[in-house]
């Protein structure tokens, strides 16, 4: 299974070298390329003088754009799978192995990375509004979801078509529920995710607020009219 | 309707007409934007020149007074026009991204070319830089 991870990486100079060495350490045999979301820093110049593969935004586009950027990519260039790996050393490359092993033994279309699939969920306000995810995902699809916050997930052919071009599409839990809704088989493995090294989260403590109202007006509500599209079968697809 | 308000109207209306006319004879906005302020300033014209017919049409609806109407009339067309550009701006967006993100692939590419006519060993050189 040919995997491509995409590491979107806006304003991410500090971190990104050490996740990249990190990665070629524990997981040599994927591709990877960076995606530079319009950043203001020396983020695509470490690129190109380390030689990695990148795809320069010319514009900031936000999390959502600069990862469907990443799979567009993966895509077209005939990839079996892409996965999201943080630039900031959150998500530990050692886990793609597993995911990658669970998807090609169980056929799955969506490996998501739960941290509370063998742990306990520690109790906190964040935890809090991980666990209402959980349970409307769990109500609008049935399956149980330990941790759909998480953002180590590995997307298989089959969806990757609709994650590339669907304006709604978002590596986010409303489109994990709407991709199950959809027919998609989904696993998840157990990870561990770090405390950030450098650089700015993407989500900020004011935007978490808005964040869940969205994801509950998209979970229960907008994910019931957007057009279900059943995955055809992608042929070509390597055993 | 006081003669104040329908000379506010006929003058508002005028003026709106004129300035949108101007923009779109400079360039300045595409004849298709420019529909809905004519429409606009016609619809506030009638009003200014036609009191009568917007006091019957008030006490129709049950409106307290022609002037609340005519405030009525402007929100709700006001209302629409947000919706459009609403529309408008997702529509944009959405091709901002799409063509943000072409253009990435695209230079990707041509990098991909331009080294592997270079050096077919690009990647394992990047592997030896980033050593």
């Amino acid at each position: 299974m040919r995997l491509l991870v995409v590491i979107p990486a806006y304003n991410e100079e500090a971190s990104l070298p050490s996740t990249v060495r990190e990665l070629r350490l524990k997981a040599p045999e994927v591709d990877f390329v960076v995606v530079n979301d319009g950043s203001g820093d020396r983020t695509a110049d470490i690129c190109r003088a380390k030689g990695y593969p990148l795809l320069d935004l010319p514009t900031n586009l936000g999390l959502t754009g600069a990862f469907q950027t990443g799979v567009r990519y993966a895509y077209e260039e005939g990839y079996d799978a892409v996965m999201q790996l943080d630039a900031d050393g959150q998500h530990d490359p050692a886990f793609i192995r597993p995911m990658m092993e669970k998807m090609e033994k169980e056929n799955l279309d969506l490996v998501l990375g739960s941290r509370f699939l063998t742990e306990k969920r520690p109790r906190s306000l964040r935890m809090a509004g991980n666990a209402l995810i959980e349970e409307a995902v769990r109500l609008t699809t049935g399956r149980r979801l330990t941790d759909p916050t998480c953002g180590m997930r590995v997307y298989g052919r089959r969806v990757m078509e609709h994650m590339a071009y669907a304006p709604t599409a978002r590596p986010e839990p409303d489109t994990v529920a709407f991709l199950i809704r959809c027919g998609a088989k989904t696993g998840e493995v157990p990870v561990s995710v770090r405390e950030r090294e450098a650089g700015v989260s993407y989500l900020s403590l004011g935007k978490s607020i808005r964040y869940m109202v969205q994801m509950g007006m998209n979970i229960f509500v907008l994910q019931w009219v957007l057009k279900k599209e059943p995955w055809r079968e992608q042929t070509g697809r390597p055993a | 309707m006081s003669t104040a308000m329908r000379a506010l109207l006929i003058a508002g209306s005028i003026m709106t007409a004129l300035y949108v006319l101007r923009r779109v004879r400079k360039s300045r906005m595409r004849t298709e934007d420019s529909v809905f302020w004519l429409v606009f300033s016609l619809i506030l014209v009638v009003m200014g020149l036609l009191p009568n017919a917007v006091s019957a049409l008030a006490r129709f609806i049950g409106v307290m007074s022609a002037a609340n109407l005519v405030f009525l009339i402007v929100i709700f067309l006001l209302i629409i026009k947000l919706f459009l550009m609403d529309q408008r701006i997702s529509a944009l967006q959405r091709q901002v991204t799409d063509t943000a993100q072409a253009e990435a692939i695209r230079r990707r590419r041509e990098t991909e070319n331009r080294a592997g006519q270079a050096a077919p060993e690009t990647a394992e050189s990047g592997r030896q830089a980033a050593e």
